[in-house]
């Protein structure tokens, strides 16, 4: 039996054991009367002590959170080097989001600690040791359709399956999970037809709003786009991100800068999508392409370019949004993730 | 007393509601095929699967006082019962439900490479009955069911190896399909 399936019943039979943690375990029928008052109580002594202490008391004191602790492996023997490098980064990611935190290093584990953590401090610590690999594509050249094509070889003979991963549909947007995107299995299919390796494309999860929520088969977040791997930028020509406001929407969003060689590679990027949306628009129908924006393995936005607005590309002289429709929590988290540079190992939390 | 391995899920479910961890593991090792094959299949994801599975046993724990055993009868239907409300919450709700894994403080387990080979293995065992009542179907559907669903070959090839016309073999593929689905329906009941 695997390790993870015997981790599982390792905890089970202990709990079986030693029966359900008290602070978590549900009333009886009997004692819901008990729970009630409680409750009223509680909710009376709250109101005293926030009326007391004003609106600011509502936080635990952080005596009260509780502690948490994670253990995380890389695969193989990581260098020293590569630790200590994993750690920095990870203590600077956590800083901000997880005050406390103690990021250390024991042998070829690493360990974060917090005393006392504020509610959601673990999902938030999982989230920030990702890897934060940022890439961004062009969407049509590299976006695979069904027939194991790419979408823009097959734009100027109107496939509609290209033609919806290409512009989307009434209801989704492109790289959003209605517009086009194919389930796991029928993307690995896609892959084993084209190169059994793998190795020369990327599977992303169709465009998210939140971090944390994985892909569910039957949800609606379950739809992948399969792109070349061939990223005409990643995080390294990006700086100084933060968190903004979608000027238009008013919806949280995540805007940077590039550096000098990334405003060259975003220009060049933009104009080759701007001379091939003018391209291929010309009978008429406005055909605008796309670049998409990745983290790890998630699309984060696939915004277009407007030829006829910037027909030689954009200079992004001035801060880029990433365009995303995110939740603020999301929008921090990304910001976070990209302000800090990608880990050099891929962790594992192991416990 | 029967050893742990020949008591009935009955027994086992109201031993470990007086508390012994042993008849958990036994409980759990003889379902947990057949709980990650059926939510391999409903999923697709070996991710999604892993952790779907452990809600489920969590689940069962907490709910094992309910279980009315009717004689040494398997406890199967009951435990993929557990599974599917799991997987209908988890699809509605848009992420894994963890209702379960919360309730007992369960710390969180990641899955490496390993574990997802793991997860084929264990559905590939639960699979295994599948493929002997696949040869246990009449010719022409048995040998469309294999060229189709288990080598995954087009219609139009299954048509030309088994020397009849696309609509035939689809039709073969279909009440094949549907017969194996009647006869597992009888077997997990």
């Amino acid at each position: 039996m695997s390790d993870y399936f015997e981790r599982v019943e390792r905890q089970i039979v202990h709990r079986v054991e030693g029966g359900i943690p008290r602070s978590s375990r549900l009333p009886s029928a009997g004692g819901y009367l008990a729970v009630v008052a409680a409750v009223l109580v509680v909710i009376v002594v709250a109101g005293v002590i926030l009326l007391a202490r004003g609106a600011g008391a509502g936080n635990p004191s952080p005596a009260a959170r509780p502690a948490v602790r994670l253990v995380f492996t890389a695969p193989g023997s990581p260098s020293p080097t590569a630790l200590e490098h994993t750690v920095q980064i990870l203590r600077l990611r956590l800083r901000s989001v997880v005050p406390g935190a103690q990021v250390s290093l024991a042998g070829q584990r690493i360990l974060v600690q917090a005393r006392s953590a504020p509610p959601g401090a673990r999902s938030e610590i999982l989230i920030l040791a990702a890897p934060g690999q940022l890439a961004f594509y062009d969407w049509e050249a590299d976006a695979i359709a069904p027939n194991g094509k790419t979408v823009a070889s097959q734009l100027r003979t109107g496939a509609p399956a290209a033609l919806e991963i290409s512009q989307g549909n009434g209801a989704a947007a492109p790289g959003e999970p209605g517009g086009g995107g194919m389930t796991r299995r029928q993307a690995l299919a896609v892959i084993a037809a084209l190169a059994p390796s793998g190795r020369q494309f990327v599977l992303l999860q169709a465009a998210v709003t939140d971090l944390r929520v994985p892909p569910i088969r039957g949800a609606a977040n379950d739809r992948f786009y399969l792109l070349r791997a061939v990223p005409a930028l990643s995080g390294a020509d990006v700086e100084n991100p933060r968190v903004s406001t979608d000027r238009n929407t008013g919806s949280p969003d995540v805007t940077f800068d590039f550096t000098a060689a990334g405003r060259r590679a975003f220009q060049a990027i933009t104009a080759a999508l701007a001379r091939r949306g003018d391209l291929l628009s010309r009978s008429g129908e406005t055909l605008n392409q796309h670049f998409a924006i990745a983290l790890d393995d998630k699309l984060i936005s696939v915004p277009y370019i407007d030829f006829r607005q910037y027909p030689d590309g954009i200079t992004a002289e001035n801060a880029v949004d990433i365009g995303a429709r995110f939740s603020r929590q999301s929008a921090q988290t990304l910001a976070t993730l990209l302000r800090y540079g990608p880990l050099p190992l891929k962790l594992t939390a192991t416990g | 007393m029967p050893t742990d391995a020949h008591r009935s899920d009955g027994e086992l479910l109201a031993a470990v509601v007086a508390g012994d961890g042993a008849a958990f593991a036994v409980f759990y090792r003889r379902h947990l095929p057949v709980v990650v094959g059926f939510l391999l299949r409903e999923t697709g994801d070996r991710e999604a699967t892993a952790d779907l599975a452990a809600e489920v046993f969590a689940a069962v724990f907490l709910v094992a006082r309910r279980f009315r055993a009717r004689g040494a009868g398997s406890a199967r239907p009951w435990v993929l019962g557990i599974a599917r409300n799991k997987l209908l919450e988890s699809r509605r709700r848009g992420r894994v439900e963890d209702r379960a894994r919360r309730q007992l403080a369960f710390e969180p387990e990641v899955l490496d490479d390993d574990d997802l080979a793991r997860v084929d293995e264990l559905a590939g065992a639960a699979d295994q009955p599948v493929l002997e009542l696949v040869e246990q179907l009449p010719g022409g559907q048995r040998q469309a069911i294999r060229a189709r669903v288990l080598e995954e070959r087009e219609y139009g090839q299954v048509a030309r190896e088994l020397n009849c016309s696309e609509l035939v073999a689809r039709q073969r593929v279909s009440r094949g399909l549907a017969r194996l689905r009647g006869q597992l329906r009888e077997r997990e009941q």
